[in-house]
């Protein structure tokens, strides 16, 4: 569960047309945004239907730095007010289908922003996004080989001699 | 002493060493009177493996502290599951396990991916028959996802054989797999018809490439309940009739020259209708044969859910087929792909069923798009266009969006501007927000009349857009946009203006942004009074007194000369300048963190 703080209005105008959210990066960065472009999160939507029940607005702290934030408040805005097939519940499952055109220029970041992306995303539980980065890992390693994976994500060689000859490795069909 | 004068010593040297070096290390001064080379050998051998035990704990721990690793563990099984579903790069690349080789990075990928057992369940041949058990026994009874797709190199042997154990996989596993994709054989394997006469009762998608290949009638027994997608492409049949249709939402028939797949017009309507949750229909070159429109039936299929439909072959046979299916009133995509012998006028025949398909609804269609000879002639996009069509200057701020692109060649004397004008009448403009329209301009050659996408066709087609804020246009297409923006009359076939308001009826409040690309300068606006050069920025300017948004322009020329006039015409523009995103800022200072 976030850590949640009170507010007062002043900070976080909301009674308007368009009702603001703060949210507070783990760097203690401030950042309002309008709560009509973050309901893709399912984690925020019902923060803020916590709000409600509670008739209080407070801010929502959350555990990755503004610069994330603001990436993912970035691909929140893009997609605002469209129907994306993978945010679905009943979607299927992923298959061959391609990462869409923005989204690889969104995700064209060196691999630990996008694993920190990744990350956000999944504790923001905004499935497009997860799909997408995981899309763009899986596209950064496929056709490598066990070396050069291992450089592309920074993973070390931790196999014993015997784990390395099990016989889940002498499957070469 | 160094290493180097140990021969001068011989065993001695070593021993003595070593010993040493062991005592040290195991603190057991028997070994001094012992056999000493064998226990050498065996307590260095122990060192090393402890070494590499050593080192691989350490490994272990610098792993624990690395990016990857610190991925929730379903976070990196999804992203093995995109790897698992296309290992196409890998075995390419002769790596016969694929995906599988993600295993063998570290201890942690492994873990993960034999502790999730949806990822065993993609097969994907050729296999050997004791690898694809093995990871159906992986995968847990979860149904599989079969693929046999010729080209690899790694078997050497050719495409058309179906080895590696797929048959047998299949004869004993049918009923367990889930999808079925079998892409690049020429059907010349009896034993694949065998196979497909199995039923398949978890079978949801089945995707079949094959060229010569007969599909039997009695396909999967007529027992695959769960089947929702289909796709044959160059089969020499295919079982209209099986009642494994009757649930399919997603069917795409393509058949190859002189292929047996073609029945009658009445067969096929009769199937079709069968399909009563069918959404989307891909028809290719497998339509029933009709050399004119003459004869026609009382037979409308009207398919209740049907979102997508794609006719691709002789004209009259698409246009048939389209007359006899009732579109529903929330709108489909249409897809047409037509070809004629006979002149481009030939495609007026379309004409009635793209405006007045339906009757009734105000929008038959959402989005249609017509190809002559492969030749994009236009395509509409209405509201329920799917974002993924959708470029990316194409989106704008608030959903839904409505788009129009407008593309087409006339070098087949194509009647370009009629049609568009029918099929605007069919598609509601009054929300359209972006429009973009490429045409070629006529060519004399092809001894037809004239047609441009003039004044007239902008206020007759448009004036009703008065949401437009995104407009780009090649040519000719723009210079009668401007005009059309202008302030303009018509009096006795000639355009006249009033300069003192150069306010048009094709005013468009909400543009924001204007693309006119290859425009020419010396071209003369509104009845042949004014250059563009002198002609837009009085434009501009109107917009401006009349509280109008300022425009984001852009434009290109046909010639270094008047790229650089311009250059000086858009300097003296006030033009809406974005401002740098706070992202932009923001980053760099993440940047210096990292």
């Amino acid at each position: 569960m976030p850590t949640i703080v009170s507010v007062d209005d002043s900070t976080v105008p909301g009674e308007g047309s368009s009702r603001l959210l703060l949210l507070v990066s783990s760097d203690n960065k401030h950042i309002v945004v309008e709560e009509d472009i973050m309901s893709r999160s399912r984690f925020i939507s019902k923060q803020v239907e916590g709000f409600e029940a509670t008739s209080q607005r407070h801010a929502i702290l959350l555990p990755f730095s503004s610069f994330v934030l603001n990436k993912v408040i970035e691909y929140c805005s893009h997609y605002r007010g469209y129907y994306l097939l993978e945010d679905d519940p009943d979607a299927a499952p992923p298959g061959r289908s391609p990462v869409r055109e923005w989204d690889q220029e969104f995700l064209d970041v060196d691999r630990n922003m996008l694993l920190r992306i990744i990350k956000a995303a999944h504790y923001l539980e905004i499935k497009s996004l997860v799909g997408s980065c995981a899309r763009a890992i899986a596209d950064m390693i496929r056709g490598k080989t066990t070396e050069e994976m291992r450089e592309i994500l920074g993973v070390e060689n931790d196999f014993t001699p015997e784990e390395e000859h099990s016989p889940s490795s002498k499957c070469t069909g | 002493m160094s290493p180097g004068d140990a021969s001068v010593n011989g065993e001695n040297f070593w021993s003595v060493t070593v010993r040493s070096r062991l005592s040290a290390l195991t603190g057991d001064p028997s070994l001094q009177t012992s056999d000493v080379a064998t226990d050498l050998r065996n307590l260095l051998l122990k060192e090393r493996s402890d070494f590499l035990q050593e080192l691989h704990t350490i490994n272990g721990h610098i792993n624990a502290l690395s990016r990857t690793s610190r991925l929730p563990a379903e976070l990196l099984a999804y992203v093995f599951s995109f790897c698992a579903a296309d290992s196409k790069a890998w075995r390419e690349m002769n790596a016969g396990i694929g995906w599988v080789v993600v295993t063998h990075v570290c201890r942690r990928w492994r873990h993960i991916a034999l502790s999730h057992p949806r990822l065993w369940r993609y097969l994907d041949f050729p296999l050997s028959l004791s690898w694809a058990q093995e990871m159906i026994s992986r995968s847990k009874a979860i149904p599989c996802i079969v693929s046999w797709i010729s080209g690899y190199p790694r078997t050497g042997r050719p495409p058309s054989v179906l080895g590696d154990g797929f048959n047998e996989l299949a004869l004993s596993q049918l009923h367990g797999i889930e999808q079925l994709r079998l892409d690049g054989f020429d059907g010349t394997t009896q034993s694949l018809e065998a196979v497909l006469a199995l039923p398949a009762p978890d079978l949801t998608t089945v995707d079949i490439k094959c060229k010569g290949l007969f599909l039997p009638p009695n396909i999967f027994d007529g027992i695959a309940p769960r089947l929702r997608n289909v796709s044959v492409v160059g089969c020499l049949t295919f079982p209209w009739t099986s009642p494994i249709l009757q649930n399919v939402v997603n069917l795409k028939v393509e058949g190859e020259h002189l292929s047996f797949i073609l029945s009658t017009r009445t067969e096929l309507l009769s199937a079709l209708q069968a399909m009563r949750a069918l959404e989307k229909l891909a028809l290719v070159s497998c339509l029933p044969d009709s050399p004119t429109l003459a004869h026609t039936t009382s037979h409308v299929i009207a398919p209740p859910n049907l979102q997508y439909l794609e006719l691709c072959g002789d004209l009259f046979p698409c246009a048939d087929i389209l007359r006899h299916v009732r579109i529903p009133h929330t709108g489909i995509k249409l897809r047409l792909q037509c070809e004629t012998s006979g002149t481009a006028n030939d495609f007026e025949v379309l004409f009635p069923f793209i405006v007045a398909a339906g009757g009734t609804p105000p929008k038959p269609f959402a989005c249609i798009e017509v190809e002559t000879q492969s030749r994009t002639c236009f395509v509409l996009d209405g509201e329920r266009s799917p974002v993924n069509d959708i470029e990316s200057w194409e989106r704008g701020p608030n959903g839904p969006n409505l788009q129009l692109f407008l593309d087409w060649s006339v070098e087949m004397g194509w009647t370009a501007v009629d049609l568009l004008q029918a099929a605007c009448k069919a598609v509601s403009v009054d929300h359209l927000q972006y429009l973009t329209v490429d045409i070629e301009e006529f060519s004399e050659r092809w001894n037809m009349p004239p047609q441009k996408f003039d004044l007239p066709v902008w206020l007759d087609t448009f004036g009703r857009a008065k949401e437009l804020h995104f407009v780009k246009t090649w040519g000719h297409a723009g210079h009668s946009l401007c005009e059309a923006l202008s302030q303009a009359s018509h009096d006795g076939g000639h355009w006249q203006s009033t300069l003192r308001t150069p306010l048009g009826p094709l005013f468009m409040p909400a543009l924001k942004t204007l693309r006119l690309y290859m425009v020419r300068f010396s071209h003369l606006f509104v009845g042949g009074q004014l250059k563009l050069r002198k002609f837009l920025p009085l434009v501009l300017q109107a917009r401006n007194l009349a509280g109008a948004p300022r425009l984001d322009l852009e434009m290109s020329t046909c010639s270094q000369k008047m790229e650089d006039e311009l250059k000086e015409l858009v300097d003296s523009f006030d033009l809406l300048q974005e401002p740098e995103s706070d992202w932009d800022n923001s980053g760099s200072d993440e940047e210096s963190q990292l």
